[in-house]
C-alpha cells in the first residue's frame, strides 16, 4: 500500500524510517529559515514522504510545492544525528513528481527537454551559449542593463544580473593528452567559466600535479538528479564512468561543488545497475575536489592582499563536509585576511537551476548574503561552484559593493601568479 | 475545522499565516516524540497581540490551543493532542535587546536557544542552560519545559537564567511575570510559569541572564572499561568537592553509535566514558584538574585525554550532544527515556535497567548527565517487529517506575508532556495534584489550554492512547 | 515559639495576638489548621522575621511551629542533598552538613537561628546571594501543610526535576499565606576553602566597578557587599584562596584581610532591632547608583550595596529615624521609578511610628493575579491573612 506512481525510484522506506523527527535539522534548513514554517523545513518534507507512502495522503499539488521549495542544499544531512540520507529522498521524492506531476507539467517537460537535450549535449549547448559569452563581454550589456529591458523578461533579467564576464570557453580537448589527475570539466562550467579551469590547471601544476582533461567526459547529471530524472541522469553517469576509466587517471579533480557532490555518490546512484555499481564505486573513489585534493599537498604561499569572504558551496560544505580545507588554502595566502560572515555556510539560493524555478525564495537568500557583503565589505568573495558564483556577482550588484568574485581555483591563481 | 474559526484566526494573523491544508498540517501532528494527533489548523501570530487575539478567539469558540516552538520536545508537549489550533512561534524570533551592563537579552519566543550565546559573545557572555537540541529548540519552549542541558550542572536550568517573560495567560490577559533584572516583589509567578509546560499560557517575550564566558575551560574525557568504575568515579569527583561544569556519561552501545556517525574520536571500545568540564580561572582550574585526575585514575580510567582548545572540546561535546541522534545509525527505533535518581543509586538503576531492557530483548544505550543522576536510557527495537512498540513503551514505564521506586522523579528536563501523565499518580497524591490544577485555574485554563500535559486528564484525552496504538501499528516510525 | 523569640516581644508586625499555641506535632499542628474558627493563623519560626510585613487581621494566633516540625536532618552526602523538618535552624543544619565537609550557602539575617521554614517563607538572601542566588534555589522538593489541612508536596529529593508544576517556587517568599512549609528537601554544595577581604574605595561607581571586574574575569566572588562609611564605602568579598592573587592584580585597591565580624556586620545589617526602619529595593544595575543616592538622602544610618545581587539596603536607627512624609515619598517615587525594569522596594522593618505611614510592599503589577493565587490556595483567607502583597 503506497501511494508512489514510480515505484522503482520511490524513496527507500529505511531511508525514511531513519528519520526519528528529532527536529533538529530545521533551524539548518535555509527556506524554513526565511518562512518559519515546518513544511518548509527537512523533517515537514520527509514526513509528506512517509505520508504519501503510507498512502495517507495523495501525491497532491501543495506536496509537490513543499518539495519544489527544497534547495537540495542538504545543511540538514549536515546536522542530522540519524544520517538520515536526505538528498537521496528528495531526489526520489522528485522523481515521483516527475513521473506524474500533479501541477506544473509543462514545465517539468520543458526542464527535462532543456536538460537532456541542451545542457548533456555540448555541442548544443555550445551554440546555445557562444552568444550568451559574446553579450557578457560586449558594449552593448551595458546599454541593456541601463535600458532595463532584460527585466521585462524576468528570468532573462535574473540570469543576466548572475553573469559575469566570462572568459574563453574550455573543453576537453584543451588539455587532452595523459597524466595522473584528470580534471573534471562539465557542462555549462566548460562553457562560461573556461578562466576558473584554466586557473585550476595552473595551480594544480604548482602544486606538482599532472593534469589533463579526458576525452568522453560530460555533464554529471546533478542537475538532472536533483529535479527527479534519475534516468538521464545514470545514462550520464554511465558515460562519465567510462570516460574516466579510460583515461587511467589516479585522481578526479573536480572544482565545481555541486558536480563533486554528484560524482561521489555515483556508487549509490546506480547501485542497481548490474554492469555499472562497481565501476560507479570505484570511479566515486578517486573524485575529489579541488580544494580538497590540494589539502594534502604542498603550494607555494602566494600573495593577495585583499578582504576575502569564503562563502562555502553546499554541495562542498553538506553533502562533501569540505568548509575548513578551502578557508586554509585562503588562509595560507599571505595578505589574505580572511573574514567570516554570518551565514557563510547557508545556501545563497543558486542551487543549480532553483534560482530560475523558484526567483522569490531564491532572491530572499541571495538578499541575506548582499546583507552581509554589505556589512562586511569584502573586497573578493570566495566560492567553490559556478552556480553559486553566478548568484554573488547578483549579490555583490544588489549589496552596491565593488567586490569582485572569484572560484577557489581562481583567488588562488591569482595569489600565486603574483607571487 | 469550522469556517467561523478559519474567519476568526484569520482575522487576528491575516490570511497568509493560517496553515489549514491537509498537507500543510501534517507535520504539525508531532514533536520528536511518540504520540500524535493532527490539528485543525496552525496558526502563527507575529506579535503580543496577535498571539492573544488567537487566544481569545479559540477561547470563545471553546477550541482547544497547543503552543509549539521548534517542536524539538520530548514528552508530546507540542502534539495537539485533542486537535484544534497550533500556535507557532516560529515567526516571533527577533532579538529586541541585548543589554551588557544588566547582562540580559530581551527576546521573542521563537529564537533558537543557540542565537542567544552567539548574540551574547560579542559582550564575553553566554547562556549557560545548553539542551542537546539548542541549535533548533526555541527559548519559547525552553521556558515552558524548564529545560536542562549538559552544562546545568552548576549553573542550573531554565528557571535560573530566565527572569522574566511577557505572558498571554491561557484566559488570554497579557502580563509580566519577573522582571528585567531585580527581583519583584510577591509570590514568584515566574517561577511557576516556567516549566508549566505551556499549560499556563504563552511567554512572548522572554528576558533571560547571560553570564561572562569562563576564563579558562578544561575538558577531559576519561575511558572505562565498565559503566560501574565510570559511575564510581563520578561519585569520587563530587566527594572530592568539585563541582564540575559538567560531568557526562556514556555507555559503549552510544560511544559506538556517536562515533560511527558523528567521528568526534571516541573510543569505541570502550565500556564508558565519562565527559568533565571544569572551568574558571586558571590558577583554580589546574587544581581542579588534577584532582579530578586523580578521581578518574583512583577508579580505573585506562585513559584520560584532556581538551583544552575550542575546537577540541567542540568535537568531544558534538559527539555527546549528537549521540541519541545517532542511534538512528545502529538501530531503526529508539525510544529515549528521562528519568531522574539519587546520584548514589546510579550503579544499582543502571542494572535494574539493563536488566529490564534484557527482559524484554531490547538493547538499552545510555547517555546521561551523571552529575545530577539524570538518565537517558534509550532501548533500542524495530517497530517492524509485531508488538514491538507496545513492549517498548511497557519496558520504559518499568524504567520509570524503577527511577521512582529509588527515590527518584519521571523527568529531569523532558517534562511529563502526554507521555507520562498518568504516572504522575505513582508520585503525586490526589492532593498534590489539586494543587496544579488549582494553579491551572489561577491563570485561567479551563482544561483546553494545551489540553491532556501533565496532568492525566481533560475530556478527550483517552483517545489518544488508542490513536497512539492504532499509529504504532500502522507506519515505519523512530521513537525519540 | 524558640526561646529568642519568646524572649523577644510577641508582636507581630507591631499587633499582639490573641492568643499563642504550640502544637507539639505535626497531627496537633494540622488540626489546628484545620479547625476553622475564624481566627488569622500566623506561623512562626524562630521569630526573626515576625516584623515583616503588615500586620495581621484580626483576632489572630500566633503558631510556634518549632516543636511540631523539629527533627533529625537526612543528609546524603553522596547525593548532595539534605531532607530537613521546617523547623530546623539553618545552624543545626548547617553543623550537620559541616561533618561531610558541606554546606548549604543561606545566609539570611541572623542564619544561625531561622528555621528552614521561615527562610523559605520570607524568601530572602544574604550576601552568599551574590553568588549563590535565593533560597527558593536550593529547593528540590517540600512539604507544605495547606489552609484546608491537607498535607501535599510537591518536587522531590532529586537535584534535577521537572515533574509537574514548579509549586516549590510559589511557595517559596510566600510568606506562607499559602501554607506552612512542614519539610523541604535541599540540595548542599561541598564546603569551599575562603578568604574574606576587606577594601575601600572612594565611591560606590568604584566599587561597583570592582564588582564588575571581578566578575568578568571569573573569580566568583561568594559575596561582594560595600557599605558606606564616613564618607567612604566599604567592600567586603568572599574569594577563594586560588583567586586572591588575581584579584590583587585587578582590584585597584587595596585588599586586607576580613574578620568575621566584617560579614556578620553586613549580614544582620537591618536587622539589629525590631524597632528599626529597614527597606530593601530590587533595581537595574543602572539604577543602583540613583537609588542609593535617594535613599541617602534621607540620612540612614548605614546604607549597604549587594552589586552583584542589584540590591540596596538602607537603614535607619531608633534616634535618627526619617520624617513619616518624606520616607513615604522618597518610597513612593522610587517604587514607581522601579516598577518599569520590574523591580521593586521592600520595607523590610518599620518601626511603630512609622507604621501609619509606609506600605511595607508596594503593589505589583501582578497584584490581582497574586490575589487569585491566595484565594485558590486560602479561600478563606486564613493563613497570616494582612501580612502579605496588598494585605493579602
Amino acid at each position: 500500500m503506497t501511494g508512489w506512481p514510480l515505484i522503482e525510484d520511490a524513496p527507500d522506506t529505511a531511508d525514511l524510517a531513519k528519520c526519528v523527527h528529532c527536529g533538529l535539522c530545521v533551524n539548518a534548513c535555509p527556506t524554513y529559515a526565511i518562512t518559519g514554517l515546518e513544511v518548509e523545513s527537512p523533517r515537514g518534507r520527509i514526513h509528506l514522504a512517509r505520508a504519501v507512502a503510507e498512502d495517507r495522503i495523495p501525491l497532491t499539488e501543495a506536496v509537490q510545492g513543499h518539495w519544489e521549495l527544497c534547495l537540495q542544499c542538504r545543511a540538514c544531512e549536515a546536522v542530522c544525528p540519524s544520517g538520515v540520507p536526505y538528498g537521496r529522498i528528495m531526489e526520489r521524492a522528485r522523481a515521483q513528481l516527475d513521473a506524474a506531476p500533479p501541477a506544473k507539467g509543462w514545465q517539468r517537460r520543458l526542464r527535462r527537454f532543456a536538460l537532456r537535450n541542451v545542457v548533456a549535449r555540448p555541442p548544443v549547448l555550445a551554440a546555445m551559449l557562444t552568444p550568451v559569452r559574446w553579450f557578457a563581454r560586449s558594449p552593448l550589456r551595458g546599454l541593456v542593463r541601463a535600458a532595463g529591458v532584460l527585466r521585462l523578461i524576468g528570468p532573462l533579467g535574473r540570469l543576466e544580473a548572475q553573469l559575469g564576464r566570462p572568459g574563453r570557453p574550455f573543453r576537453p580537448r584543451d588539455a587532452a593528452g595523459e597524466g595522473e589527475v584528470a580534471l573534471f570539466t562539465g557542462c555549462v562550467m566548460g562553457e562560461l567559466f573556461g578562466d576558473v579551469h584554466r586557473a585550476s590547471m595552473r595551480v594544480l601544476e604548482r602544486s606538482g600535479a599532472d593534469v589533463f582533461a579526458p576525452r568522453g567526459q560530460g555533464c554529471c547529471g546533478a542537475l538532472s538528479a536533483h529535479d527527479g530524472d534519475l534516468e538521464q541522469a545514470r545514462r550520464l553517469a554511465r558515460a562519465n564512468i567510462a570516460a574516466f576509466e579510460a583515461s587511467g587517471a589516479e585522481a578526479i579533480v573536480v572544482n565545481s561543488a555541486g558536480c563533486g557532490a554528484a560524482m561521489k555518490e555515483y556508487g549509490e546512484l546506480l547501485a542497481e545497475d548490474t554492469e555499472f555499481a562497481e565501476r560507479a564505486e570505484a570511479v566515486a573513489a578517486r573524485v575529489v575536489d579541488f580544494s580538497e585534493y590540494l589539502a594534502g599537498r604542498d603550494l607555494p604561499a602566494g600573495r593577495l592582499g585583499a578582504r576575502v569572504a569564503y562563502q562555502d558551496a553546499c554541495h562542498l560544505a553538506h553533502a562533501q563536509g569540505i568548509s575548513a580545507e578551502p578557508r586554509a588554502l585562503l588562509d595560507a595566502v599571505e595578505g589574505c585576511e580572511l573574514v567570516e560572515t554570518e551565514g557563510a555556510d547557508m545556501c545563497c539560493g543558486a542551487a543549480g537551476i532553483y534560482s530560475l524555478i523558484q526567483p522569490a525564495m531564491s532572491g530572499e537568500l541571495r538578499a541575506r548574503k548582499a546583507d552581509q557583503f554589505r556589512e562586511h565589505q569584502p573586497d573578493v568573495i570566495v566560492t567553490a561552484n559556478p552556480g553559486c558564483q553566478m548568484q554573488y556577482e547578483a549579490a555583490v550588484r544588489e549589496a552596491g559593493i565593488e567586490a569582485r568574485v572569484l572560484h577557489l581555483a581562481e583567488a588562488l591563481d591569482e595569489a600565486l601568479t603574483s607571487d | 475545522m469550522s469556517a467561523e474559526l478559519l474567519k476568526a484566526l484569520r482575522d487576528v494573523v491575516g490570511r497568509e499565516h493560517v496553515l489549514h491544508k491537509p498537507e500543510d498540517l501534517l507535520v504539525y501532528e508531532l514533536d520528536g516524540t511518540i504520540d500524535r494527533s493532527l490539528p485543525d489548523a496552525v496558526v502563527f501570530p507575529g506579535n503580543t497581540e496577535e498571539v492573544q487575539g488567537v487566544v481569545r478567539a479559540c477561547n470563545a469558540l471553546d477550541v482547544p490551543v497547543t503552543p509549539r516552538g521548534a517542536g524539538t520536545g520530548l514528552s508530546g508537549g507540542a502534539v495537539p493532542t485533542r486537535q484544534g489550533v497550533v500556535l507557532a512561534t516560529a515567526r516571533m524570533r527577533r532579538i529586541l535587546d541585548v543589554d551588557p551592563v544588566e547582562r540580559t537579552a530581551t527576546v521573542e519566543p521563537g529564537v533558537a536557544n543557540i542565537r542567544l550565546s552567539e548574540i551574547a559573545a560579542e559582550h564575553g557572555l553566554f547562556y549557560a542552560p545548553d539542551p542537546s537540541s539548542q541549535k533548533a529548540c526555541t527559548i519559547g519552549g525552553n521556558v515552558a519545559e524548564n529545560a536542562g542541558g549538559p552544562h546545568c550542572l552548576a549553573l542550573g536550568v531554565t528557571t535560573n537564567h530566565v527572569i522574566g517573560m511577557e505572558v498571554v495567560t491561557a484566559s488570554g490577559e497579557v502580563e509580566w511575570l519577573g522582571s528585567h533584572g531585580p527581583e519583584p516583589t510577591g509570590y514568584d509567578l515566574r517561577g511557576l510559569f516556567i516549566g508549566s509546560e505551556g499549560t499556563l499560557g504563552i511567554a512572548t517575550k522572554v528576558v533571560v541572564r547571560l553570564v561572562p564566558v569562563p576564563e579558562t575551560v578544561v575538558t577531559l574525557l576519561a575511558i572505562f572499561d565498565d559503566v560501574d568504575s565510570a559511575s564510581e568515579t563520578v561519585s569520587a569527583v563530587i566527594g572530592a568537592g568539585l563541582v564540575p561544569a559538567a560531568l557526562e556519561m556514556m555507555d559503549t552501545v552510544t560511544l559506538q553509535a556517536a562515533e560511527a556517525g558523528l567521528r568526534c574520536g571516541y573510543p569505541p571500545d570502550a565500556g564508558a566514558v565519562l565527559l568533565i568540564e571544569l572551568d574558571g580561572i586558571e590558577e583554580v582550574v589546574r587544581g581542579q584538574v588534577t584532582q579530578a585526575r586523580a578521581a578518574c585514575n583512583e577508579h580505573g580510567a585506562t585513559e584520560i585525554r584532556t581538551a583544552t582548545e575550542p575546537a577540541e572540546r567542540e568535537l568531544l561535546w558534538k559527539g555527546r550532544k549528537g549521540a541519541i541522534g545517532a542511534l538512528g545509525r545502529i538501530a531503526p527505533n529508539y525510544y529515549l527515556l528521562d528519568g531522574v535518581v539519587p546520584r548514589s543509586k546510579l550503579v544499582e538503576t543502571m542494572g535494574e535497567v539493563a536488566r529490564i531492557g534484557e527482559g524484554y530483548g531490547f538493547p538499552v544505550a545510555n547517555v546521561f548527565h551523571a552529575g545530577d543522576g539524570n538518565l537517558h536510557p534509550c532501548l533500542l527495537f524495530d517497530e517492524r517487529e509485531e508488538g514491538a512498540t507496545a513492549r517498548v513503551l511497557e519496558a520504559g514505564a518499568e524504567i520509570m517506575r524503577v527511577c521512582v521506586e529509588a527515590g527518584g522523579a519521571l523527568t529531569g528536563e523532558h517534562g511529563v508532556g502526554f507521555e507520562k501523565n498518568r504516572f504522575m499518580a505513582w508520585l503525586y497524591s490526589e492532593e498534590d495534584l489539586e494543587n496544579m490544577r488549582r494553579v491551572r485555574g489561577v491563570f485561567g485554563n479551563e482544561g483546553a489550554f494545551n489540553p491532556c500535559k501533565v496532568l492525566p486528564e481533560g475530556t478527550g484525552c483517552g483517545e489518544m492512547a488508542h490513536q497512539k496504538g492504532a499509529l504504532a501499528a500502522a507506519g515505519p516510525d523512530a521513537y525519540v | 515559639m524558640s526561646e529568642a523569640a519568646a524572649q523577644a516581644s510577641p508582636l507581630v508586625a507591631g499587633r499582639a495576638p490573641e492568643a499563642v499555641v504550640a502544637p507539639a506535632s505535626l497531627d496537633e499542628l494540622r488540626d489546628l489548621v484545620a479547625e476553622r474558627d475564624g481566627r488569622t493563623l500566623v506561623p512562626v519560626g524562630a521569630g526573626t522575621q515576625l516584623a515583616l510585613g503588615g500586620a495581621p487581621r484580626e483576632p489572630f494566633t500566633l503558631v510556634d511551629v518549632c516543636g511540631a516540625l523539629a527533627g533529625e536532618v537526612e543528609h546524603e552526602p553522596a547525593d548532595l542533598t539534605a531532607v530537613a523538618l521546617a523547623g530546623v535552624t539553618l545552624g543545626e543544619l548547617d553543623a550537620q552538613l559541616a561533618g561531610s565537609g558541606q554546606r548549604l550557602p543561606l545566609d539570611p539575617p541572623h542564619a544561625e537561628r531561622a528555621t528552614l521554614g521561615g527562610v523559605l517563607a520570607v524568601g530572602a538572601g544574604g550576601p552568599l546571594r551574590t553568588r549563590h542566588g535565593l533560597p527558593r534555589d536550593f529547593v528540590l522538593g517540600m512539604t507544605v501543610l495547606r489552609a484546608d489541612g491537607e498535607l501535599v508536596k510537591a518536587g522531590g529529593r532529586v537535584v534535577k526535576n521537572v515533574t509537574g508544576y514548579d509549586l516549590m517556587r510559589l511557595w517559596c517568599g510566600s510568606l506562607g499565606t499559602i501554607g506552612i512549609v512542614t519539610s523541604v528537601a535541599v540540595r548542599v554544595l561541598p564546603r569551599v576553602e575562603t578568604i574574606d577581604l576587606r577594601f575601600e574605595v572612594r565611591t560606590l561607581a568604584e566599587g561597583q566597578g570592582l564588582a564588575e571586574r571581578f566578575l568578568r574575569a571569573d573569580l566568583r566572588p561568594e559575596l561582594l557587599d560595600l557599605t558606606k562609611e564616613d564618607g567612604r564605602w566599604v567592600g567586603v568579598v568572599r574569594l577563594t584562596e586560588g583567586a586572591v592573587p588575581k584579584a590583587e592584580s585587578i582590584a585597584e585597591a587595596d585588599l586586607a584581610p576580613s574578620s568575621e565580624g566584617d560579614y556578620l556586620a553586613v549580614r544582620d545589617l537591618g536587622f539589629q532591632k525590631e524597632e528599626m526602619l529597614t527597606v530593601r529595593a530590587s533595581c537595574p544595575t543602572s539604577a543602583i547608583g540613583s537609588t542609593a543616592e535617594a535613599l541617602e538622602a534621607l540620612a540612614p544610618s548605614r546604607l549597604l550595596v549587594r552589586p552583584l545581587a542589584r540590591e540596596v539596603r538602607a537603614t535607619w536607627e531608633e534616634g535618627s529615624l526619617p520624617e513619616g512624609d518624606a520616607v513615604a515619598g522618597a518610597v513612593g517615587r522610587l517604587r514607581a521609578g522601579l516598577a518599569e525594569s520590574g523591580g521593586g522596594l521592600l520595607a523590610e522593618r518599620i518601626p511603630t511610628e512609622l507604621r501609619g505611614a509606609l506600605d511595607p510592599w508596594g503593589r505589583p503589577p501582578t497584584f490581582a493575579r497574586m490575589a487569585a493565587v491566595k484565594a485558590a490556595f486560602d479561600r478563606d483567607g486564613r493563613l497570616n491573612a494582612g501580612r502579605y502583597v496588598g494585605g493579602l
